[in-house]
């Protein structure tokens, strides 16, 4: 038998390298971190109406999202996409604006082989100078998910997608303990009836049929310890136009929850995005993600910073107007917080 | 990933958890020969756990008619298909289970049924199958034993309670776990995300998606039942008295007056459904006696020649044992028998029930010839 000579080993070696890299997938992490200005503004934000002619004003930028495949189940093979974020807060709300082509709007979960589209912004609790692991969190060092889903945003928008949504023909002789004539449809059930309904009865925020917010207020430490979190604090929408959706975020700056991010006006944080293609089965790890990234909060009044270096009356004077504008502004909050409450 | 050790394949084999088996074991056996496909067994458990919204196509318990039935619709086949021709050697699996031979960024190989495939649990199955090269062609009627030149048989499924569940492996949040008094698997109706990953890993295809709750959920072996000392429902309401719920042991600690135990591992007369998928799963199976011999082997594994030749020639004991199948809705923990009688004792060994192992035959005297 003829040997193999070393050149053949080598270009052996090569070719199972080069194979490995194809199809090992490139590496999810991008080496560059880029700055997301979250800018001061003025007034009330357009919070529900992520189309508003607003966001085009602030600062963009594109982040670059990948497959994760730090673990299983991981999405391998989808190209690279973008996500073009903007971000502004007046002082006592925070709202983001994440926007994404996606051909397909994927807005129903009842078959079994549907899933949604959603996107996601993840925190880390902590305020430390080096972010946890990606995989959000590890122990000890918990993240903030804030996970906007497509089917609740339907929920909202039209009523909630009961079983005729997708099957409109389904006929059932009857539900025993359901209190309805037909078509039975789900919430006008009686109290007893929902002890029947397991995932709503055992308390499941995705079963629940009545949806208050499209955006869900998670923490998790690390893979597979995501939960919903007891307090609900982030309100949103996502409208899908031409191929692209576009979804508002947002949160009062800071709120009285253990388990949410506090941010301050001039803090810098770090912040990550994670978005999902519900046509391609995406959902759990099968996520396209994003490195971490800095978020600079930038305060209503950067001139505060130098206010030691005037003269006492020009202090007197500035701290004057600053403490109306407080109050004119807190007003202002008041008045949106009341406005999106009520529109729930 | 770590190694554990499945008794069914006679080897070690890659999950990703370590091999902890529960204290206890939910384990059941199944006569097909005895199965008339009544599905009595079916509305027990529908007309107890899945007759709300959202759980229409929800068959927990389903009786199929192979070769062509299957819920979903070629369930079996697919995952089959997907894994390729395998080989057992001298009892022990060469081939892959479906943790070996997962694809690249996933724990399990599986696939996720879409919804019509769930929507008619019995279509396409009213179909005998000739199977005129078996024997050669020799045999000539089509319901001669040993094989029947056509044949089908009815397969009673229900979820196998798994030792190594492939739903668990691939939960990614934990959401499904085994109970450790009595190995049943259960999917944890709050943490549940509705990711379908369990509905994909499962080649047995038993976690349903429901999609008015958006989650899971699966047969929980009327655990409430269990816990009582009562058998589930799906065997309790067994018209053709074909099943028998007990506990089952690895081959190495099988217990010999546990039912299960000397059906399983004694008498080796009941057999795993697909041991190859690598699943340890434990409900068992006596294989239908008319079955072609290479077809029972695929579901059943290597031991089905030996199975079937027990069952037709059944020593006392195993004929005893036999007549304990549906003939109490307590849970049989030891059995014994006698010359004539099979006596079923409970966890504190109480008598529970005692059966004639051969009815008397009583002769009508003739003034009661036409009584009705
Ligand atoms: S049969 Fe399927 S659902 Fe049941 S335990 Fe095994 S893998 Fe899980
Ligand atoms: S054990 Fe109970 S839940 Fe499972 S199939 Fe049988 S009746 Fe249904
Ligand atoms: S109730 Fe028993 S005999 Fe009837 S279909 Fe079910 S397993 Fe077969």
């Amino acid at each position: 038998m003829k040997k193999y000579s070393t050149e053949m080993y080598v270009i052996g070696l090569a070719l199972l390298l080069a194979f490995a890299i194809t199809t090992l997938n490139t590496p999810t992490v991008f080496p560059q971190e880029t700055v997301l200005f979250s800018k001061a503004v003025r007034g009330p934000l357009p919070i529900s109406d992520p189309e508003s002619e607003f966001w085009t004003t602030l600062p963009s930028i594109q982040f670059p999202v990948a497959g994760q495949n730090i673990t299983t189940p991981m999405l391998l093979g989808v190209p690279i996409k973008q996500l073009t974020v903007n971000s502004a807060n007046n002082g006592t709300w925070i709202a983001f604006r994440i926007e994404w082509s996606d051909a397909t709007r994927n807005v129903n979960t009842s078959r079994t082989e549907a899933f949604r589209d959603a996107v996601a912004i993840m925190f880390p609790i902590l305020n430390e100078t080096k972010p946890p692991f990606l995989g959000m969190g590890e122990a000890g060092k918990p993240v903030n998910v804030w996970h906007w889903k497509g089917d609740w945003q339907q929920d909202i928008d039209t009523g909630f997608q009961d079983l005729e949504h997708a099957y409109p023909n389904v006929q059932v002789d009857y539900y025993p303990f359901a209190n309805t004539t037909q078509p039975n449809t789900i919430p006008p059930l009686t109290n007893f009836s929902v002890n029947f309904v397991a995932g709503w009865a055992a308390n499941n925020p995705l079963s629940n049929p009545f949806k208050v917010t499209p955006v869900e207020d998670l923490i998790a430490e690390g893979f597979g310890s995501l939960t919903h979190q007891t307090h609900q604090d982030v309100i949103g929408k996502g409208v899908w136009k031409d191929g692209r959706w576009r979804v508002s975020f947002a949160r009062p700056l800071s709120t009285s929850d253990g388990s949410d991010v506090q941010l301050r006006p001039g803090q810098t944080r770090f912040v990550a995005f994670a978005v999902w293609n519900g046509e391609n089965s995406e959902v759990d790890g099968r996520k396209s993600i994003s490195n971490w990234h800095t978020l600079q909060v930038e305060s209503v009044f950067p001139e505060e910073g130098i206010l030691v270096s005037r003269s006492l009356w020009q202090v007197a004077g500035v701290g004057g107007a600053f403490v109306l504008s407080v109050a004119i502004l807190l007003a202002v909050a008041h008045d949106w917080r009341r406005k999106t409450r009520a529109k729930q | 990933m770590p190694k554990v050790y499945n008794w069914q394949i006679s080897r070690e084999m890659q999950y990703p958890y370590d091999g902890v088996r529960p204290k206890r074991q939910f384990g059941a056996v199944f006569n097909i020969n005895r199965c008339i496909n009544c599905q009595t067994c079916t509305m027990a458990c529908k007309s107890t756990w899945t007759f709300n919204k959202g759980q229409e196509h929800m068959w927990w318990n389903n009786v199929e008619t192979k070769p062509y039935g299957g819920y979903p619709q070629a369930w079996d086949v697919k995952t089959l298909s997907k894994l390729g021709p395998q080989r057992w050697e001298n009892g022990t699996y060469v081939g892959k289970t479906i943790f070996e031979d997962a694809p690249q960024g996933a724990m399990v190989l599986g696939y996720l049924p879409p919804d019509d495939e769930w929507r008619h649990p019995n279509i396409f199955e009213e179909t005998p199958t000739p199977y005129p090269q078996i024997d050669g062609g020799k045999t000539q009627g089509w319901s001669e034993l040993p094989v029947h030149q056509t044949f089908f048989f009815y397969l009673q499924r229900i979820c196998n309670h798994c030792t190594y569940p492939a739903c668990l492996a691939a939960c990614p949040r934990k959401a499904i776990y085994k109970r450790p008094e009595d190995g049943v698997v259960l999917i944890d109706q709050e943490r549940c995300r509705g990711y379908r990953k369990c509905v994909e890993a499962c080649p047995y295809k038993r976690p349903m998606y429901n999609p008015a709750t958006r989650i899971s959920e699966k047969c929980i072996a009327c655990y409430p039942r269990i816990e009582q000392g009562l058998v589930t429902r799906c065997i309790a309401a067994c018209v053709g008295k074909i099943r028998l719920q007990g506990w089952i042991k690895p081959r190495e600690e099988a217990i010999p007056d546990s039912p299960i135990d000397y059906l399983v591992h004694l008498a080796k007369v009941a057999l795993p459904l697909y041991p190859q998928l690598g699943l340890e799963p434990n409900v068992y199976y006596i294989p239908p006696r008319w079955g072609p011999r290479e077809y029972l082997k695929q579901m059943f594994g290597p031991g089905v020649e030996a199975a079937i030749e027990k069952y037709t020639h059944p020593d006392h004991e195993l004929l005893g044992l036999l007549q304990l199948f549906g003939v109490t809705q307590k849970i049989i923990e030891r059995f014994r028998v006698t010359d004539t009688d099979a006596i079923a004792y409970d966890k504190n060994g109480h008598e529970i029930i005692r059966v004639p192992i051969e009815d008397p035959v009583i002769v009508r005297p003739p003034q009661h010839f036409n009584t009705t």
